[in-house]
């Protein structure tokens, strides 16, 4: 009786054992996961930020503005310049300005033609 | 008693020996379990974040961002090169590698550096880009190495610096939001830095970028051409009472605080205090209004100046004869005005004015708010001075403060640079006037921009219906007001049916210039640099443009103008 009940025990130790010791180097192995994923985490925030920034850097309206007076010729927008959505059939040119028929004239199609190429 | 019943009583005791041990044996073990448990599963739930000790000793900071989530202020994370000369082993190779990624390195210092062999560390270059960094690393070149250090940067320059301040080299906040955010405590401040918080947010600015800049473009300009000393702005949403811009030239680069030292680049909308002048008047009419003294038919005597004792108050456009309250308005009778807050009585002048704030020092997020300079004694000649705006100095800002009340029905609500709802807004505020004085006032603004001396701000600015009052102070120059030396303002708001935003604009000591026929005064520079700027901004605030047909052929014309032009 009590050797059935001790090999029933030494039997329980060794299954316990080896699965302690399987959850811990799986443990392990996530621990290390975890670690690394968090540093790619912070490495990542990190990149935002300085994306974020550059962005800033690179879109502020002063240098905006400078490069639209160099190089476009637009100006700010003029109050009879907006017009509202009912009102926007009336406020049609009578011919389009480009004729999307010919594709020379449609600088958007022009360049999807060359993307096809 | 029997050999038998000896063994057994043996047995027995053996049996409860046994017990005792094994008992004794499973208390200890549940003791230990106790123990794990506690140690590894209790403790565990509530400690699963262990704070990692620093390696650095500078808190982080949080992002600044302006209303639309723009980046006005960050933390960024910089490498800097340094060379262990020890570990080099060719140093023309290691020179010629560094300096294929920063050619601007002078190679002989370079070379002097490197060929120390005792030495075991020498900076190279600070603050490299990090595509430098990358560069360099994938070169390879031994000895080299880089030490991360954070540095805070402001991608917009000089745009709203005032508003933000700036920082000393230890990341501390020395003006501006970077103070304030400091003052909230320094812990809070890096809490809201820290990426891991799911709540984590960057301090967000009442602030739009795209209309501070509009704003500070105009005034630069206004100060350039009319050759000022320097110019101020504010935009102040009526609802919520968010300060959407602010603008105070000459101002600074947070990059370089040296130049936040300069006395001229004071904030001039908080930290000075100015006698404001005709504008006040705006607040001696709501106070008349709303004491029900005056209505819109009253007539004031203007016939002949004022006599207070031995003082004698003068109309700068004198009409001598009697003005309706509309006409006091837009001829900006100092004497009309000052006969109004005779009729409210000394008494009821002060309770109004304290009432408005205008008493107190008033405390928004920026630090080094000025207080009020005020009239020791409050007598008969300081109402009548302190009606059109002479004899106290207030902040700019409590000026926009009162109008931004006057035109949102009359509720006066505490100012704020950071982001504010118009939910949080409700229940802030107080009343000030009654909608009625409100409306009232909305009525003369409008008048004024239409047939008064704001005129040429609607003309500019056509189309966003504002209105407005305009002020020319003189300032005081060595104890005596001086004719040359003049505050110029202008304060209005926009679309006048229904204000959603208050503007104010200053310049300071402006100049009479070629096209202003040898004036100075507010109509000839202030007003129109304000109506520039709402044309401007209302677009960017989401304003409609409402046009009438004489007004739409009037554009049209300057249009076809500046198309001749270029």
């Amino acid at each position: 009786m009590l050797k059935v009940v001790n090999s029933f025990l030494v039997l329980g130790l060794l299954v316990s054992a080896w699965f302690v010791y399987s959850q811990e180097h799986s443990i392990r192995k996530g621990e290390r996961e975890i670690i690394k994923a968090k540093r790619l985490i912070k490495k990542e925030r990190e990149d935002i930020r300085l994306l974020d920034a550059e962005w800033s850097l690179l879109s502020r309206p002063e240098r905006l503005q400078k490069l639209a007076e160099k190089h476009l010729k637009m100006a700010p927008v003029a109050a009879d310049q907006f017009v509202e959505v009912k009102q926007l059939a009336a406020k049609l040119p009578e011919k389009p300005l480009f004729n999307p028929a010919s594709s020379n004239t449609d600088p958007i199609a022009r360049m999807l033609k060359e993307l096809d190429r | 008693m029997s050999d038998q019943q000896k063994w057994s009583d043996g047995r027995i005791k053996g049996q409860n020996r046994l017990r005792l041990v094994l008992m004794g044996f499973t208390l200890c073990f549940m003791v230990i379990t106790g123990r794990l448990v506690q140690l590894s599963i209790v403790n565990g739930m509530f400690k699963v974040e262990q704070k990692q000790a620093s390696h650095e000793s500078r808190l982080p900071r949080p992002d600044i961002v302006d209303r639309n989530g723009v980046v006005l202020a960050s933390d960024l994370k910089v490498a800097s090169l340094y060379a262990n000369p020890s570990k080099i082993i060719d140093i023309d190779e290691a020179i010629e590698l560094i300096t294929s990624v920063f050619p601007s390195l002078d190679v002989a210092v370079l070379r002097k550096r490197l060929s120390n062999r005792k030495k075991k560390f020498v900076w190279l270059k600070r603050e490299i880009s990090p595509a430098q960094r990358d560069a360099l690393y994938d070169l390879g070149v031994p000895g080299i190495y880089f030490r991360n250090e954070t540095v805070r940067v402001y991608p917009n320059g000089r745009l709203a610096a005032h508003v933000l301040g700036y920082v000393d080299v230890d990341s501390r906040g020395l003006a501006g939001i970077e103070k304030y955010l400091d003052d909230q405590g320094a812990l809070y401040t890096a809490s809201l830095a820290d990426p891991a918080r799911q709540a984590a947010l960057p301090a967000q600015l009442a602030l739009d970028s795209r209309v501070e800049f509009a704003m500070s473009d105009e005034i630069a300009k206004a100060v350039e051409h009319f050759k000022a000393k320097a110019g101020a702005g504010i935009v102040m949403n009526v609802h919520t009472g968010e300060v959407v811009s602010m603008v105070s030239l000459p101002d600074f680069d947070p990059a370089y605080p040296k130049e936040a030292q300069n006395k001229r680049a004071i904030n001039r909308i908080t930290t000075g205090v100015y006698e404001l002048g005709s504008v006040i008047k705006a607040v001696t009419f709501a106070m008349a209004f709303e004491a029900g003294v005056m209505n819109l038919k009253s007539r004031y005597d203007a016939r002949a100046p004022l006599v207070i004792g031995r003082a004698k108050i003068h109309d700068f456009h004198a009409q001598r004869r009697i003005l309706t309250v509309p006409e006091v308005f837009l001829h900006s009778s100092n004497i009309g005005t000052a006969r109004m807050a005779l009729d409210v009585g000394l008494e009821g002048h002060q309770d109004f004015l304290r009432k408005a704030g205008m008493f107190d020092k008033l405390k928004a997020e920026l630090p080094g708010a000025a207080a009020p300079i005020l009239p020791r004694k409050w007598g008969k000649l300081t109402t009548v001075t302190a009606a059109f705006g002479h004899g106290f100095a207030i902040q700019p800002l409590q000026g926009a403060r009162v109008i931004v009340a006057l035109m949102n029905g009359g509720i006066l609500l505490p100012p704020t640079f950071l982001k504010r709802g118009r939910e949080a807004a409700e229940g802030l505020g107080t009343r000030l006037v009654s909608k009625d004085t409100s409306d009232k006032m909305r009525y003369l603004f409008r008048l004024n921009a239409t047939e008064g001396t704001a005129r040429k701000a609607d003309g500019l600015a056509m189309g966003y219906r504002l209105g407005g009052k305009t002020g020319t102070a003189e300032k005081v120059v060595n104890g005596r007001y001086s004719k040359d030396h003049r505050l110029n303002t202008f304060v209005g708001a926009f679309p006048m049916e229904d204000p959603q935003y208050v503007i104010l604009l200053m310049l300071d000591e402006p100049k009479a210039v070629p096209g202003t026929f040898g004036y100075a005064t507010s109509g000839w520079n202030a007003v129109p640099t304000a109506g520039k700027v709402v044309a401007r901004i209302a677009p960017l605030l989401g304003i409609m443009p409402k046009l009438s047909d004489a007004d739409r052929a009037k554009l049209a014309k300057k249009h076809m103008k500046k198309a001749e032009v270029h």
